[in-house]
């Protein structure tokens, strides 16, 4: 004999039948939730492939800057004083001494002048 | 592990009764109830919800459901009200969102938390014990809310003077 929890129970299934008529289809809500789960992972290589192209932006950036700094280190090694070319440079006055020709040259017979 | 067929006939077999509960989790808004039950498969599929088989899967199934419900009803907003177990309930405090038969009547009429236990031990043949996890109260609560449950909608057959074994 059933008791009244056994009727009520049973009351419920024949209740909850009736109900399940009413239910969306479950096939198009499952490929819906397939559709989200792939446009999720192609977003998550879009999201990828943008930190990826940064980074390879900012590397070329870095480089560009470093290279920069090394120029203007070449510039300041090959900087010329300004005032060079009023100071002669080392060693100039030793060429004036070898050409140096003595006072009294004039003085000498043209002859002797030539025999050197 | 479970490959992505196995799920999809396992989910199948229980998406009639999922939705069902959904549709209570969520106080009978039909929209919102496939929008969370949408979400639940996706966090399957996503791999985000992993059954460990330590509950039966429709616990487990229905455990994510109601958590997901709570969320949703978060974001919109609503509040669940949880009635006064000791008021006195009249027949006319139905839920207005679904009119359909005397029977949705007395079950919307019921507090929530007796509504949902009876929902789970009768719809889904759920035990006390297996319920008691799934809406985080102690098993002597869901007894408490399954004994009240019962004859709160005893009462109700009798106000409508109606007989269950007749219809």
């Amino acid at each position: 004999m059933k008791t009244e929890d056994d009727k009520l129970k049973d009351f419920f299934k024949k209740q909850m039948k009736e109900e399940i008529n009413g239910v969306p289809d479950f096939e198009p809500m499952w490929q819906e939730a397939v559709t989200k789960h792939k446009s999720k992972q192609g977003q998550v290589w879009k999201i990828a492939a943008s930190i990826a192209l940064l980074a390879t932006v900012g590397l070329v950036a870095t480089r560009n800057r470093q290279d920069q700094k090394i120029d203007n280190i070449k510039q300041i090694t090959s900087w010329n004083e300004p005032s060079k070319s009023l100071i002669p440079p080392p060693g100039s006055d030793l060429r004036v001494l070898t050409r140096w020709a003595s006072p009294t040259d004039f003085l000498l017979p043209k002859n002797k002048q030539q025999i050197k | 592990m479970q490959t992505k067929p196995d799920w999809k006939n396992q989910l199948q077999a229980l998406h009639g009764e999922s939705y069902l509960w959904s549709v209570s989790c969520c106080n009978y808004d039909k929209e919102m109830a496939k929008d969370v039950l949408q979400t639940v498969y996706l966090k399957i599929y996503d791999g985000k919800a992993i059954f460990n088989e330590k509950s039966k899967l429709i616990t487990w199934l229905f455990a994510i459901i109601k958590f997901t419900s709570i969320d949703f009803m978060r974001r919109n907003n609503v509040r669940v009200v949880n009635r006064n177990e000791s008021q006195e309930f009249s027949a006319e405090e139905v839920y207005e969102k679904d009119k359909e038969s005397w029977f949705k009547k007395i079950l919307h009429g019921l507090p929530k938390q007796q509504r949902e236990v009876l929902m789970l031990a009768f719809y889904n043949d759920l035990t006390l014990a297996e319920i008691a996890p799934l809406l985080n109260i102690s098993i002597g609560t869901v007894r408490t809310h399954y004994e009240r449950g019962k004859e709160n909608f005893r009462k109700q057959l009798l106000h409508y003077k109606l007989d269950i074994e007749l219809l």
